[in-house]
């Protein structure tokens, strides 16, 4: 598996357990119902070299359809969704990771940005990206 | 089809990577750090460092003469050395030989390798086969990434300062420097004893 794989598939095991809407990953191949959340691999730069070890950048986004032909109700879906994110990687400990995952342990968190709105006609989207200093196995 | 061929061989970084017989795919740096301090002995470090920096210099001290014009007509140089300065991550060196001991590959062996304690004045034996100048004189050690030992080496060096850094949102590192006294002989009536 890669470390594209592994990882996107650790951090939605993580978030599955937090939020009660579908969460995919961005290699998913799977049709997105909304609302839902991503969670995408978004590049990687091993350091030191040779070691292993990676310096992974993650976005997390989280989808609704909102408007007129949405579901009632779907804005504060929407904003329950993301304050639980908001929570699980911002406020909560994301090293937890480290204590159910074998298979991807997190060193620390480097920087974490966001979160940034998008609109696209009645699709909202929120992004938290964030980067952390990681390898693949249990340590 | 023809082929080109184009470029230069020159060093690089600070360690090739092994793969053959003496394996280091990760390309360390095995160090050793002894006491001596009480006539035998006493291994206090036993492990491997990811270096990033390996910079060795080489100094003296110096005397001038002059004449009665100010002008320089004589120039000692004395005290000639080695000053090694060695910055890098310390692994865990899941291997049996490890001084902290300990075969598990886990955080927990890393922080105890980081955590190991020794102190300036200690003896830095140093296992590079591609750079015979800082390579151990003396039985060069190995560590789980970098099983072969080769002699040959020129290395005998004295700790003289060390820091050990943890800092927010980086690896921790170690820096090391380490000194060696030279006995030069320029040939003629010199020796190594003068």
């Amino acid at each position: 598996m890669s470390y594209r794989s592994q990882a996107e598939e650790t951090i939605k095991d993580y978030l599955e357990a937090l939020v009660s809407v579908p969460v995919y990953t961005g290699t998913s191949d799977q049709v997105k119902e909304m609302p839902c959340v991503v969670v995408a691999f978004t590049g990687g730069t091993e350091n030191p070299p040779r070691t292993g070890n990676m310096d992974l950048s993650v976005e997390i986004s989280i989808s609704s359809e909102i408007g007129e032909e949405a579901q009632p109700g779907a804005m504060a879906t929407h904003n329950e969704i993301v304050d639980a994110i908001e929570e699980a990687i911002i406020y909560a400990d994301l090293m937890a990771i480290n204590q159910t995952s074998t298979d991807l342990h997190i060193f620390g968190i480097n920087e974490i940005s966001g979160i940034e709105r998008d609109t696209d006609g009645s699709i909202l989207t929120e992004r938290i990206s964030f980067s952390m200093a990681a390898a693949l196995g249990d340590f | 089809m023809a082929k080109f061929t184009k470029g230069t061989p020159i060093t690089f970084g600070t360690h090739t990577p092994v793969t053959a017989g003496s394996a280091n795919p990760k390309g360390v740096v095995s160090l050793e750090i002894i006491d001596d301090s009480s006539g035998s002995d006493t291994t206090l470090f036993r492990g491997e460092m990811y270096a990033s920096e390996i910079r060795l210099s080489y100094e003296a001290d110096t005397n001038q003469s002059t004449n009665g014009d100010g002008e320089v007509v004589s120039h000692c140089t004395y005290n000639q050395r080695k000053v090694l300065n060695l910055t890098g991550v310390i692994l865990s060196n899941a291997v049996a030989n490890s001084v902290p001991s300990g075969t598990d590959a886990t955080i927990d062996k890393a922080n105890s390798m980081f955590a190991a304690h020794y102190y300036a004045g200690c003896r830095l034996k140093i296992n590079h086969h591609e750079w015979s100048e800082i390579n151990a004189r003396d039985t060069p050690p190995t560590s789980e990434n970098n099983i072969g030992s080769q002699s040959g080496g020129l290395g005998d060096f004295t700790i003289t300062s060390a820091e050990k850094t943890r800092s927010s949102a980086s690896y921790a590192e170690w820096s090391i420097s380490a000194i060696e006294y030279l006995n030069v002989v320029h040939g003629g009536a010199d020796t190594t004893t003068n």
